[in-house]
Formats: structure tokens, sequence, C-alpha cells
């Protein structure tokens, strides 16, 4: 003990080199905006290697129901493949398609940080700029709606959750033409809530939920969740509805990453009626 | 010891003016950006403790940082600057110590032994410093050519104004 009271007290000069270094270091990320957004990137590419390392050690134990999640899907898409379909018509169908036109691209990521205990939750991906990953990009996964790219670096980007206190989207029932907003109350990881739909609508529960595909991140149509429980709110005459989500966010691992190939027309669009 | 905390504290606040009002607004062809200011802490009496000199270091880098606009750059490197004095100055001290009332300057060091202590320290502080400017790896070598450049302005800058500090004490 007594030699370690030495130690400090003959090499106190560097120690206190040192916090002062770091005092200086901090103040540097801290009040110039270059040097702050250099150093975020650094430390997202940083923590992002580290989470991919753990997430490559972790993600063995999810591999028998990744697998099964992954079946099922394969044998959703194999229902939509031509074969699947027989040609009851007597007449030509020519195989160029002039009415449809491919509107959104599909690229596959897997999720490397998913953080769910916090009021403003984000999920870290392991496809970055270099993928063509870029901010505002819807995420689903095979079940449903993820969330939305908020932050992107070169190998790793960051979605904003549909768990978040700010994540914002318009949906509709399915079938009716009455849409309202989706957002989090920040408690329940399976619920989210929908508002703004008018009393004189009728909801019914396990009703389907789906997004309303207006700003251009998500197509129309997406299955969001069901309807599960309905509050009337006296004040502003409108519904407030819970809804479970169908995503399952707790157990995500693989996600796709949405790109709206018309999504540049539809903002030169939104701008020019501005 | 008085009378060199005085000298100590008209030179800071001379060699601070120069630095802020003359010298910041040189910046010729974006790559000649000398920072004389430094001279501040080379100038430092022997006889000040190494713990005196870290936090004098600290503290001038800082307040010009606040002029600078550019918070923690100059307290970074003139910290660093401050903290290998001393050692620097271990390495250029004669055998049995200096003579009684010498300071840190090219008349009582003489010139080769000025000249190491002076490139040595001053190379530190602008390496330091001109990396932290860059913050990044891609500027790097831009980095290491201006410290090369500035550190010969500098000392030059420091000679220049010693001759005539030297001229008044004789006086």
């Amino acid at each position: 003990m007594r030699k370690l009271i030495q130690v400090i007290l003959t090499h106190y000069v560097f120690g206190l080199f040192l916090i002062l270094e770091l005092i200086g270091f901090l103040m540097l990320v801290r009040f110039n905006t270059y040097h702050q957004i250099s150093y975020l990137s650094w430390l997202n590419e940083v923590t992002g290697g580290w989470n991919t390392r753990v997430s490559n050690l972790t993600q063995h134990f999810d591999l028998v129901g990744d697998n099964a999640v992954l079946a099922e899907e394969n044998a959703q898409l194999r229902e939509k493949l031509a074969i699947s379909y027989l040609n009851v018509s007597n007449q030509f169908n020519p195989w160029i398609d002039t009415i449809y036109h491919q509107s959104f691209l599909y690229r596959e990521a897997q999720v490397i940080n998913n953080q769910l205990n916090q009021q403003d939750n984000f999920l870290m991906i392991n496809k970055g700029s270099i993928s063509g990953i870029k901010t505002g990009m819807g995420v689903i996964n095979s079940n449903g709606i993820v969330g939305v790219v908020t932050d992107v670096s070169e190998h790793y980007a960051v979605v904003m959750s549909v768990l978040n206190s700010k994540f914002r989207l318009g949906v509709r029932l399915r079938n009716q033409e009455y849409f309202g907003l989706l957002n989090w109350n920040g408690k329940d990881l399976n619920h989210g809530t929908l508002v703004n739909i008018q009393r004189f609508v009728t909801v019914r529960k396990s009703d389907s939920v789906e997004t309303l595909g207006a700003s251009g991140i998500f197509p129309v149509g997406l299955h969001v969740g069901k309807v599960d429980s309905i509050l009337a709110l006296e004040e502003s005459n409108t519904w407030e509805i819970q809804i479970a989500l169908s995503a399952n966010l707790q157990q995500t691992k693989h996600v796709y990453v949405m790109e709206n190939i018309f999504k540049e027309e539809i903002i030169e669009l939104e701008e020019a009626t501005k | 010891m008085t009378q060199s905390v005085v000298i100590s504290s008209l030179r800071w606040v001379m060699l601070m003016a120069l630095q802020i009002v003359v010298l910041n607004n040189i910046y010729l062809g974006g790559v000649f950006n000398p920072w004389v200011y430094v001279l501040i802490i080379l100038s430092l009496p022997i006889e000040f403790s190494p713990l005196a000199v870290l936090l004098t270091g600290f503290f001038t880098g800082f307040t010009l940082d606040l002029f600078t606009h550019t918070i923690g750059m100059h307290t970074m490197s003139l910290t660093l600057l401050a903290f290998l004095r001393p050692k620097i100055l271990a390495l250029i001290t004669p055998r049995d110590g200096f003579d009684f009332g010498s300071s840190v300057n090219v008349r009582d060091l003489g010139w080769r032994k000025y000249a190491v202590y002076a490139l040595l320290l001053i190379f530190s502080h602008h390496l330091v410093l001109f990396s932290l400017e860059a913050f990044s790896s891609g500027l790097f070598w831009l980095a290491v050519q201006k410290t090369f450049l500035n550190t010969l302005l500098t000392f030059v800058l420091i000679l220049i104004i010693q001759s005539f500090t030297a001229i008044k004490e004789k006086a």
C-alpha cells in the first residue's frame, strides 16, 4: 500500500497529464461539429464491429427458429411464383408486363444489435452505404414492419425501430378507406397505438391493419398487425386502437431493407407542391 | 522567484496578443500558419516545477482555443508540449546543472542546445495540433507536411523575437 502511494506520488504529473489530455479530447469532440461527426462515425464503425462479433457468437443459438421462419417464408414465396399459377384463360398472355413495374427492391441484412429497453429504441444492421443502404429506407422482416433507416456508415446502418416514441407511420384498416397514424406508447413491446380514426368507422377486434404507402417508404398494403383493443376518446371523437404488432421485434434476426425505385420521384413531387 | 513570475506573466500577455491579433490572421498559401505562442511554455523559468508547467500549458492552450474557436485542439497539443518540456530540458542539462539565474533562451543555452530543445518541442506540439485539425487518416500526409514547414517557421520567428528581447535586457 505504501509502495502504491509512492508510485502515485512519483507519477502524479503523468497521471494529471493524461487526465488533462482526456478533458481536451472530450472538449474537442463535444464543441467542434467536424470533430464530433468524425468521432461519432468512427465510434459507429468500432461498436458495429464489436456487435458483429457478439452477434456471430450468439446467432448459432437461434438457428433452429430462424430456419423455420425462413422455410415458411420460402413456401409463401413459392406460392407466388409464375409456376404456381395455372393459366385458366384461353387467350395468349404476353410475358412482357406493361402494367406492373417493379417498384421495391429488397436487400437482406442481419440485426447485430437490438435495443428494446428504452423509450427510443434503435437496431443496428450489418449493411451500410457500400451495400446501397440510404437513410429513409423501410425495414421489414418476414412478419411485418421493423422500422426506418435513420443513420448510415460504410458497413452498418442504424434503424429507428417501430418501438420508438418518435416513430410515426400512416396505416389503414384493411378493406376500409380510413387511415390513421401508428405510434408507440413506450411501454408494451408487442403493441403499437393507432390514433386519428374517426368514431363513425366500425372497428372490430382482430381486424387487419396495413401500411398506407403514403410516404413511399413501404409499399401499399403491407401487413402491420391486428386490432387488439379499442378505446373511445370522448374529447376528440376518435378511437384509440391498440394494435398487436406482427413483426415480433424481440426475436428479429433477419430483416429486409426496402428501396423504393420511385422514391425520388415522390420526393420531387412532394417538394414541388410545397 | 516573484520577479520571474512577473516576467512570465508579461510574456504571456504579450505573446498571446501577438498570436491572436497578428499571427492568427496570417495563413500564407493555406499551409504556413505559425504558432509562436508556444514560446510562453518554452521560456518558463527553469525552476518551475513540472506540475506548474503542465497546468500553465493546459490553461494557456485552453485560453487560445477560446479565441480561435477550436476548443480542445490547442489544449491537447500545448498540454503535451508542457508535459514533455521538463523531459527535454533534462536531456540538455549540463552534468553539473544550469548556472544560477540562467534562463531558457538562445543566449544562455547556446545555439545547438536551444535548437534541439525548441525544435523537438515545437515539432511535437505542431504534429498533434495539425493531426487534430485534420482528424482523419486521409488528410494525414497534409498534416505531416504542414507540421514540418510550420515547425521551421515557428522556430525562425521565435529566434527573431528572442533577438529583440536580448537587446532589451542588455540595454
